[in-house]
Parts: C-alpha cells; sequence; structure tokens
C-alpha cells in the first residue's frame, strides 16, 4: 500500500510538470464539427414554419366551421366540424413534439391537448357560463380533447347532438370559446416563429450545450415520445402505470369520444418520422435532419446505423398500431396482447432517442427530475 | 576637567613638596547579607578618577597625600553612598558599607511579532496542527477593512486568491465560498470548523456550512488549501477553521457593544464581554441581526450567540467549553430569468417561500503539555441542528399557482471526538515533529420532503408528517480515521513532510419514498410508497509530501502534493423515484491537490505568496440515463461519472507602502494588496458525453481583488476593486436557458469604500459604502433555493458602525 502511495506521488510530481494541458483533438465525426446551422436552419425554414402554418389554418378553419355551426346548427354543419377537428387534431400531432421557444412560453401543449377532460367540469362551466379559460384547473375543461366531448357527446347520436346545441346558447358559446382559444395560441405561436424566433433558433448553435437549438429540439422530442406519445397515448390507457394492479384504463385514450386514437397516434409517429428525417413539411423531400447528424457522428447501435434503427423502430410502431383493428380504446380490452406489442415496440424506441441519440450528440438530457434543495 | 584638576594637582604636589603621602585600603561590604562586593566600582572625587576594586571587594589607593578624601560607588547594582576618609598616616583601612539597588522597572509586556499586514501565513506548527510546506493563509479580522456586522465575502477573504463568493444575502448570513473551481454553495467544498471542530451540518455526508460564525466574533480565519485532508480528512478545497475571539488577556472584563445601522433597513447589534486571570479565560457574545434586503420578499432575522472558556488546571493541563447557537428565519425573494433580470433586479415573484435555520453545537477540549515540546489535544464537539426550507420551487419563469407547497426539512445530530498528539524532537543536529491523530464521528440525519400548507406565512409544518408526500430517510454514518504527518528537517533551509492518512466511512440510507404518478391532465392514477435501505462502507489511505525550502529570511519556496477524496453524500445516497437506481459500487470522489509555489515577508513590508497549482478531479458523482437491456426503459443513474482538471496560478502581495518607500510608519501609513488567480478547469473522461471536454461550472478564469488602505493617525480609509470574470455555471456550458437556472454568469467589477475612526481605546466609527458605482450583477444561478433562477447581488448600499469598548 505504501509502495501504491509513493508510485501515485510519483505520478502526481510528473503530472505537475505537465501544467499546460493538452486539449486531445476531436476526431473528425465528433458533434463539434458538423454544420448544425445548415441542419437547423433547415428543419426551421422547412418544417417548423409550415406545420405550425398548417396547424394555424386548421384551427382558422375549424373556428370558421364552429361559427357557422353555431349560428345554424345542422347535423351537415355538425359533420363538417367533426371532420375539420379531425384535421385540426391531426395537423396538431405534427407540431406537438415543439414544445420549446414560443411553444414553451405559452405552456402551448398545455393549452391545446390534455387528456382525459373532465367532463364536470365542462358541464358546469357551460351551466355557470363563467369561466376563465386561463387557469390551470380549466386546462382539462379546454383545448382539442374538449372539443372531441363536445362534438362527438357520448350517446348522442348527431341528431341528438344538433338538437343539444339548438337549445342550449351557453354550450355554443363554450365551443366558440375553445376555439377561439385553439386559434389565438396557434397565431400567437407560429407570428413569434416567423417574425423574431426564427432568427434567434437558427443562430443559437454555438455548441449543444443546454439551452442552444439543438439541445431543445432533441429535449422536446424525446420528452413528447416518452412522455405524451407512450405513456399518454398508450401507457397509461393500457394499465403500465397503475402499479401492482396494472389496471386499464381505456377511457384515458385521445380522442376517447371520436375514437380516433389511433390515426392521432399514426399521424403522431408519421410526424416524428418526417421531423427526424429533416423532410420537408409539404413535399416530403429529404433535407438536412437529426438523421443526417446521426450519421455524420457515426451512430450506431449494434454495429448498424442508429439512424436506419430509429427509422425501423418507428415502421415497427406505426405495424403494431395499424394491427390494433382501428380503435384503441376497444383493443385495450378486447386485443390486449396486441396492445401490450405495441407498448413494448413504443418502450424499445426510448432509450434510442433519450439515451444513445443524446449521447452521440453531446446533448444532456434536462427535463428529468433533481433535487429541492 | 579631570586634565586640569590632575595639573592643579600636580602643581598643587609640587607647591607642597615635602607634603606626606599616605596609602588607604577601602572594603566594600553589602550590609545585607555581610558579604564583600567583588569589583565594585567607585570614584574618588578629588581626583576624578574611577577604581575598581578587586575580587574580594577590596580597594589599595597608594600615593594619597594627607587629607580629606570623599569616594561615591558608582555601580548599576548597588546603592551610590558618599564616603568621606581622612588620610593622615601611612597605611590606613577603612570599611564600608552599601546596599543593594532594587529598581521597579515599569512592566513590559512581549507579543509575538504583530503583524501589520491583514494576511500571513501559517507557522509550521500552530497548536497540534502542522502546516509545514502546505499553501496557507491566516487573516487578521480586525484588520480587514469594510463591515464586520455585514461580513461581506469579498472583503473578508479580500487576500485569499482564487475564490469564487457567491453573494446571495446583504447580511452576511450565509457563507459560500469555493476555491480553485469548487462549487461555492455553502462553503461545501471547504472542511469547515471552529476553534478545531466541525460546523457544518455532517463533515462527511452533508458538507454544507448554513452555520458560520459572525465575523465580529472572529479572531482570525485559518486557512490551508488541498493539503489540509491528511491533518483534517474530507474536501477538495482544504480546510478553514475560525479561530473566535478569547477573553482580553489583561483585563478582567472588557465590554465591547456595537451597533451597525445600514440600507434596506439593516440593523446588527452585537455586545460580547470577555476577560481572563491568570488561569482562566471567558469570552461570550450575542448578535441580533435584521433588515429587509435590497428586494421584496426578502426580510430577515438572525439570533447568534456563544460562551467560549477556557481554564487551566494546572500549568500542564488546559480545558476548555465551547457552546455556540444560532437561529435565524429569512424570506427568500426567488430567482429570476434573464429577461426579468434585464428588467429589474430588484424585484421578487415569489411571496411565500422561507428558510429557517437553528445551529447548536458544543465542544470540550483538553490541553495537556507535557512539556514545551511534547503536547496532546483532545476535542469532543457535538452538533444538534435543523435546517427547514418551505416555499413554491418550480421554475421561475412559471407563475406560483398558489397551491401546497413544499417542505423540506433536514434534522442534524452529531458527536464526535478528535485526539492528536505532538512531539518535537531533536535529530542529530535538526529538529523534527511529528503529529499523530485519530477521529472518531458518529453522525445522523433525517431529511423530509412533503407538503407543507399554501398561504404566505412561514408554517414549517407538514400537511402529513406521517404519509408524506415526498420522502422520509434517515442517515446513520460513522467514520474513524488515523493520521500522521511528520516534519524532517535536512538541514536548517529544506524539509520535508510526508503524511499519511487511513479512513474508514459507513454511510447508510434508510427510508422511503412515495409515488404518485399522474395522467396527462394532473389526475393521480398511481400513489405507493417504496422502502429503500442502502449501505456503503469503505476504507481508504490518502498520502501526501509537502517540500518547503527557506534560501533565506525574505524567500521561502514551497511545494506539495496530496490524495483528496469528498465523501459520498446523503443526496447520493437517496432516490426519488423508481426510475431511479444507484451505483451499489458508488465511490467518493478522489483526487490529488498540488501546490508549487514562493513565499515570504521582506523586511516585514511586504508580504507576498505566488504559487502554482493543479488539481485532479476524479470519480465526479453524478447522473447519467441507462437503458434496462430487458425490459427497455431508462432509469437514472447514480454514479462516478468524469473526472476534471484544474490548473492555474495564486498570487497575492500586500506592501505597506509607505513604510518601505520612506521607512517611517510613525503617523502615516499606507498599504496596497493584490490578490489575482487564474484558473483553467475542464472535464475529462466523462461518462456523459454532453460534458466531455468542457469547462467545469463556476471556475471564473480570471479573478482580481486589488486595495488601498491610508491611515493617518486615528483614521484610516480603504478602497477595494474586485473583478470576476464570466463563467459558466453548469457543466454542458450552457449560455442560456428560459428557466435561467444555467446559464453564464457575467463578468462584474465592484468597488467597495471604507472609513474608520477610533477615538481614544473606547470609540471606534466605521461607516462605508459597498458598490460604489451601484453596478448590476449577480454572482450565482440557482437550481433549487434560494432560487431557482438568476440570483440578484447587492446594489448600492451603506453602512455605520458604532463600536464602545470598556
Amino acid at each position: 500500500m505504501m509502495k501504491q502511495s509513493i508510485k501515485k506521488i510519483v505520478e502526481l510530481m510528473m503530472f505537475l510538470g505537465l501544467l499546460i494541458q493538452c486539449k486531445e483533438k476531436s476526431p473528425e465525426n465528433s458533434p463539434e464539427k458538423y454544420d448544425t446551422k445548415t441542419m437547423v436552419t433547415s428543419i426551421t425554414n422547412n418544417y417548423i414554419i409550415p406545420a405550425y402554418q398548417n396547424y394555424k389554418t386548421n384551427t382558422t378553419n375549424l373556428l370558421d366551421l364552429i361559427n357557422i355551426f353555431i349560428s345554424n346548427p345542422t347535423e351537415v354543419n355538425l359533420q363538417n366540424c367533426q371532420n375539420q377537428w379531425k384535421s385540426t387534431a391531426l395537423s396538431w400531432q405534427d407540431v406537438a413534439m415543439l414544445d420549446f421557444g414560443p411553444a414553451k412560453t405559452i405552456n402551448l401543449r398545455a393549452q391545446t391537448n390534455i387528456y382525459p377532460v373532465d367532463t364536470t367540469l365542462i358541464k358546469s362551466n357551460i351551466l355557470s357560463n363563467s369561466y376563465d379559460l386561463q387557469q390551470p384547473e380549466n386546462f382539462d375543461a379546454k383545448g382539442l380533447q374538449t372539443l372531441d366531448y363536445l362534438l362527438f357527446i357520448p350517446a348522442m347520436t348527431n341528431n341528438q347532438i344538433v338538437n343539444y346545441y339548438s337549445t342550449n346558447s351557453n354550450a355554443k358559446t363554450y365551443l366558440s370559446a375553445i376555439c377561439s382559444e385553439l386559434k389565438s395560441n396557434a397565431f400567437t405561436v407560429f407570428n413569434q416563429w416567423n417574425t423574431t424566433y426564427k432568427t434567434s433558433f437558427i443562430n443559437n448553435i454555438e455548441s449543444n450545450a443546454v439551452g442552444t437549438s439543438v439541445s431543445d429540439i432533441v429535449n422536446a422530442l424525446s420528452l413528447h415520445f416518452e412522455a405524451f406519445v407512450r405513456k399518454g397515448k398508450v401507457g397509461i390507457p393500457l394499465g403500465v402505470f397503475n402499479g401492482i394492479t396494472q389496471q386499464i384504463m381505456p377511457g384515458h385514450v385521445e380522442a376517447f369520444y371520436s375514437d380516433y386514437s389511433v390515426a392521432l397516434a399514426l399521424r403522431s409517429i408519421e410526424a416524428f418520422d418526417n421531423y427526424i428525417k429533416g423532410k420537408t413539411y409539404n413535399s416530403f423531400t429529404n433535407g438536412e435532419g437529426l438523421d443526417d447528424y446521426l450519421n455524420f457522428v457515426k451512430a450506431k447501435n449494434n454495429n448498424q446505423d442508429l439512424s436506419i434503427v430509429i427509422e425501423n423502430k418507428l415502421n415497427e410502431i406505426k405495424t403494431n398500431l395499424n394491427a390494433l383493428g382501428g380503435s384503441l380504446k376497444d383493443a385495450i380490452t378486447t386485443n390486449n396482447s396486441a396492445v401490450q406489442t405495441l407498448y413494448q415496440s413504443m418502450q424499445e424506441l426510448v432509450p434510442l432517442i433519450k439515451v444513445e441519440m443524446t449521447a452521440n450528440l453531446g446533448v444532456l438530457i434536462d427535463y428529468q427530475d433533481s433535487d429541492g434543495d | 576637567m579631570k586634565k586640569v584638576l590632575s595639573i592643579l594637582f600636580l602643581c598643587n604636589s609640587f607647591l607642597l613638596l615635602g607634603q606626606k603621602n599616605g596609602t588607604v585600603t577601602v572594603n566594600f561590604i553589602e550590609k545585607s547579607t555581610k558579604s564583600t562586593i567583588p569589583f565594585l566600582k567607585v570614584r574618588l572625587i578629588e581626583e576624578g578618577t574611577f577604581y575598581t576594586a578587586d575580587i574580594k571587594g577590596k580597594l589599595e589607593i597608594s600615593n594619597l597625600p594627607y587629607g580629606m578624601y570623599s569616594v561615591k560607588i558608582d555601580s548599576l547594582l548597588y546603592q551610590p553612598f558618599l564616603f568621606t576618609f581622612k588620610v593622615n598616616a601611612s597605611n590606613q583601612n577603612y570599611t564600608f558599607k552599601t546596599n543593594r539597588l532594587v529598581k521597579q522597572l515599569k512592566e513590559v509586556e512581549v507579543r509575538e511579532n504583530n503583524n501589520v499586514e491583514t494576511i500571513r501565513k501559517m507557522r509550521s506548527i500552530e497548536g497540534v496542527l502542522i502546516s509545514q510546506g502546505k499553501k496557507t493563509e491566516v487573516i487578521s479580522v480586525d484588520k480587514i477593512s469594510g463591515s464586520k456586522a455585514l461580513g461581506l465575502g469579498r472583503q473578508v477573504y479580500s487576500r485569499i486568491p482564487g475564490l469564487n463568493i457567491w453573494e446571495s444575502d446583504g447580511a452576511g448570513i450565509q457563507l459560500g465560498i469555493g476555491g480553485r473551481g469548487l462549487s461555492p454553495t455553502r462553503t461545501s467544498n471547504y472542511n469547515t470548523r471552529q476553534n478545531g471542530y466541525d460546523i457544518s451540518a455532517d463533515a462527511l455526508g452533508y458538507p454544507e456550512s448554513y452555520y458560520t460564525p459572525p465575523t465580529e466574533a472572529i479572531q482570525e480565519i485559518q486557512l490551508i488549501r488541498g493539503a489540509s485532508s491528511l491533518q483534517f480528512g474530507t474536501q477538495f478545497g482544504g480546510l478553514i477553521n475560525f479561530v473566535l475571539k478569547k477573553g482580553h488577556q489583561n483585563k478582567k472584563v472588557e465590554i465591547l457593544g456595537r451597533h451597525t445601522v445600514g440600507s434596506f433597513g439593516l440593523n446588527s447589534s452585537f455586545l460580547s464581554i470577555g476577560g481572563s486571570t491568570p488561569t482562566f479565560n471567558y469570552y461570550g457574545y450575542y448578535q441580533y441581526k435584521f433588515g429587509n434586503d435590497w428586494r421584496p420578499n426578502s426580510k430577515f432575522k438572525v439570533h447568534s450567540g456563544g460562551l467560549y472558556i477556557y481554564k487551566y488546571l494546572n500549568e500542564k493541563f488546559k480545558i476548555s467549553l465551547d457552546l455556540t447557537k444560532m437561529y435565524y428565519i429569512t424570506q427568500q425573494p426567488g430567482g429570476l430569468t434573464d429577461l426579468q433580470f434585464n428588467q429589474n433586479p430588484l424585484q421578487s415573484n415569489r411571496q411565500r417561500n422561507w428558510f429557517e435555520v437553528n445551529w447548536n453545537l458544543g465542544a470540550i477540549q483538553i490541553d495537556y503539555e507535557f512539556n514545551a515540546r511534547t503536547r496532546l489535544n483532545s476535542r469532543f464537539f457535538g452538533l444538534l441542528a435543523s435546517r427547514k426550507a418551505l416555499g413554491f420551487l418550480g421554475q421561475i419563469n412559471r407563475v406560483d399557482p398558489l397551491e401546497e407547497r413544499d417542505l423540506i426539512s433536514g434534522y442534524f445530530r452529531n458527536f464526535g471526538n478528535e485526539t492528536r498528539f505532538l512531539n518535537v524532537y531533536n535529530f542529530k543536529k535538526q529538529t523534527w515533529a511529528y503529529v499523530i491523530g485519530f477521529r472518531y464521528y458518529i453522525g445522523y440525519n433525517k431529511s423530509q420532503q412533503g407538503w407543507a400548507p399554501d398561504g404566505n406565512l412561514p408554517i414549517f409544518e407538514y400537511l402529513n408528517p406521517t404519509n408524506l408526500e415526498g420522502s422520509s430517510y434517515e442517515f446513520p454514518s460513522q467514520n474513524v480515521a488515523l493520521f500522521a504527518e511528520h516534519i524532517f528537517n535536512i538541514n536548517k533551509k529544506f524539509s520535508i513532510t510526508p503524511g499519511i492518512r487511513y479512513e474508514i466511512i459507513l454511510t447508510t440510507a434508510n427510508g422511503t419514498y412515495r409515488v404518485q404518478i399522474e395522467d396527462l391532465a394532473g389526475n393521480i392514477i398511481f400513489d405507493s410508497t417504496y422502502l429503500d435501505q442502502k449501505q456503503n462502507h469503505r476504507q481508504f489511505v490518502i498520502a501526501g509530501v509537502g517540500i518547503l525550502y527557506r534560501l533565506n529570511d525574505s524567500i521561502e519556496f514551497y511545494a506539495n502534493a496530496t490524495q483528496n477524496y469528498r465523501s459520498i453524500n446523503f443526496t447520493d445516497m437517496q432516490i426519488q423515484n423508481p426510475n431511479f437506481k444507484i451505483d451499489p459500487n458508488l465511490e467518493d470522489e478522489k483526487g490529488y491537490n498540488s501546490d508549487l509555489g514562493v513565499r515570504g515577508k521582506i523586511k516585514h513590508k511586504i508580504f507576498y505568496d505566488v504559487s502554482l497549482f493543479a488539481l485532479y478531479y476524479n470519480n465526479r458523482i453524478g447522473t447519467t440515463i441507462e437503458t434496462d437491456s430487458i425490459l427497455y426503459n431508462t432509469y437514472q443513474y447514480r454514479t462516478n461519472i468524469s473526472a476534471s482538471i484544474t490548473t492555474g496560478i495564486e498570487a497575492v502581495a500586500e506592501i505597506q507602502l509607505w513604510n518601505w518607500l520612506t521607512n517611517d510608519s510613525s503617523s502615516f501609513d499606507l498599504s496596497y494588496f493584490v490578490n489575482a488567480s487564474y484558473v483553467n478547469a475542464r472535464y475529462i473522461n466523462s461518462k456523459e458525453p454532453a460534458y466531455e471536454g468542457k469547462f467545469v461550472e463556476l471556475a471564473s478564469p480570471f479573478n482580481l481583488k486589488t486595495g488601498i488602505t491610508a491611515k493617518y493617525k486615528s483614521i484610516s480609509t480603504s478602497i477595494q476593486y474586485t473583478y470576476t470574470q464570466q463563467h459558466f455555471s453548469d457543466a454542458t456550458n450552457s449560455a442560456y436557458q428560459p428557466n435561467a437556472v444555467n446559464g453564464i454568469i457575467p463578468t462584474y467589477q465592484i468597488l467597495d469604500f471604507s472609513l474608520n475612526y477610533k477615538y481614544k481605546k473606547w470609540l471606534q466609527i466605521e461607516a462605508g459604502i459597498n458598490n460604489v458605482t451601484n453596478t448590476i450583477y449577480f454572482t450565482r444561478r440557482a437550481t433549487g433555493y434560494p432560487g431557482p433562477g438568476i440570483i440578484p447581488a447587492s446594489p448600492r448600499n451603506y453602512y455605520l458602525t458604532l463600536q464602545f469598548k470598556f
């Protein structure tokens, strides 16, 4: 033990002489050597802004159709609203994983898509006609999922729904208020992106440290998939997060009332795929994206390119979604093993992004809980 | 005159030719002892000549013409009597008696070399501490400029190079200093002690110093950099030992009263009584401080008090008793985002956050001096303390939802003993010395997290104390250590001091944590409490060696290399959710500290210390995200993940300018100091790729403090300039984050001015302006308390102190 200590001390003396640090030359394919500016510029201009624009257009159309329905409640107008709602909900999937910048500032995801909705609260809001949609307690009584409830009221045919609205002006007001808010939030976020935020975002690429654009992109992607797609859309309804009982909760799926969960989930996975590949939003031309960044740093998973592994996993998830038979809430009860398979494939994607993508790009996951004091 | 007299005499003798001469023999006797007085010096007045008696006190004078003569004693030791005698025969004998001259001298006080400077290095051996070959600094607190009531870190530690100093409150309540790129949070990278015993919450598992003694009660602050690990144990930064004041050495009672008023409603009263008898010394103080600080929602109230007595039971055996108590409650204004800080740094967006600390320390020390070269010291110390943090901890860019608040509470109950034996002995022609010692420590910490009532009031109680929403953990720990250091003086100039320490640590975590899973709407869908139990037992040896080369009185070279470690903290052993695992083989953080420097004092006028340092910090504990290979779920994994290397230069010099230029320090004095450091710290070998190669956080590359003090008779005035270069606050080197938790801490420069006037011995007036230029700056960002977010530092503020001493 003494010899070891002496050896260590001698080592240290030698090391003392090396006070001038040698900085290791970073290898050719290290994350710092990549042209992140081009990638971020491409993602911003080709995906983020067009996607928000599309979402904004959808919310505008939705409000217009809702207003038409309110002034003239007919089944045709209701169906138009229902279809436009589906279109809006689908377009939301394209932007849901962009929770940074203007979207994060106004907490867009919580303002737009919280579920399961509190039907008691919705009903009491409508009854009282006095509510402040800005208050956090109303987050699960507004947004796209509340519209799902209000446009696809359970145990009512479309005819009955039309009758309900014809005789309930508070309900009509509520519909309009929710859609107005969806539209104004969409406009706020789009406008900020399209004017001031775009430039600062594209230029915030000095490194991949916490707070930079690349860090934001990867963190938001990982968090959204882990918590809102895997856990929110599938895991919680499947009962995975219920401890020992593993009690299923099919009432917790997204778009429960319209039974549109699978379509939304599929769209979400497609959006991930396009986003990671850096595809242009409208024309789907392949541009500079995270997959190219991963290929540049030679990211591998079991000797395969990580970008390919991620792509294959996303395809696998899509396949498993398509095998559910069209209705997630029904599949949970009647075809539970198919949903388990789906969940398992989603779980396998999480470490590919949260652990491996981040490690290869030198990004730190900054959304985990840390100790308080 | 003599010549004239002799000529006259000669003339006289010529004229008196034929005059008869005689021989006289005189004996001198001391009256009281009746003994002879050998070699007594006398003066024969008529001749004007001096004679000295022989060894028997006998004096023979021959050829004296007949006549009358007088002889006077001319000696410092005997009374200057005048004796007259007659010469009227050829041979005569006389005996004269006198007495010793006893003179009462005025009392002379012999004191050690009193430094004029604020800073000195430690002596090779101080008490039972060996500091030879180490980088040391000692601050004389009564010489610092600036308010002692406020105790601002940048003023108290102005001569210590390389410190990153956090300023979170304007009243000196929480000390936050870190050196060499180590985090300043609650001074947790230093082994903090007072009068030699630990004062932090738990020396190993929770080294946060919520309590440090009030500056007004401190005599001196001793700092030893990393090389202190051999005698004192953990912490890479080294040792800080606050040596408290003692009772006045020459008075039975001395009362000191001080009152300070300052900006933002600051009031601080300090009263101390101290004194001594030859065998007994006592010192007691009480301080009460309250104020509002410079932002809304930041009221504070601090009570501190202490009693320190020691008694010599006999001339070898001294026993001392230390009792200290501190209680404070502060409201926390919360952090700010970068945008909020730039708009208005004086705002506060949290009205419900509070912090309460209760600290009780006791110690009994026994010092036994076998002789002047051998001594034994044993100290028993104990702590009973609590710390409670209440409030809304959410991100600062979110509005407080005004719901239930989080309450984090910690109770600490520790007891320990350290015993040291020091021996100085001769080997061949050199003086050698060694110290050996051991330490035994039992710690207990209880840590709880849960919900407390909503509202704004400081109610530190849990809503569900038996079923906490967060967690409840107990951390019993034990520690035993043996250490030894030996000074080998090879010759008068060169010495080598190796040392070794053997440490055994047992850290245990025992507790429960509650997991509540919510759906996306915030409804709780799962609620369960988990049990957790962990033990981590380890033992290791660390060693080090120091070298000292004294070129001459003004220059000495020193070098040392010492292993350091930082013990696993309690928080490292604690998990809050099931997606969290702790490496079962988690190791303490280990590394080396090394210094190479030159220091000295040139003619008592210039003090300097310039050194290079290198700090290798391995096994840094952190969290990575791992994947379970079977289930593919991810979990946070706490393990040793990176290493870092910090190198740099630390330099300090203090010059008595006036004295040096003019050699005169009678009534005017001008002194100048400069303290500069360069630090380069980087992560290497990190398992977390986001940290690899990045700059270590909180390591300011360049730090400068400089100042001038001018003194004329009883007035002295000082100006100090502080400069800290911008640095990162996290390991990924984040430049900006919307929640302001991580980001750059920008460069800041501050100017302080102070004035001191002494009137006679009993009145002293101190006044000053801190941050004269009203710089807007901040020194830290917080991840939790007192933020999260940016914690702004104080704008310009004034203080005025009146001190009475009796």
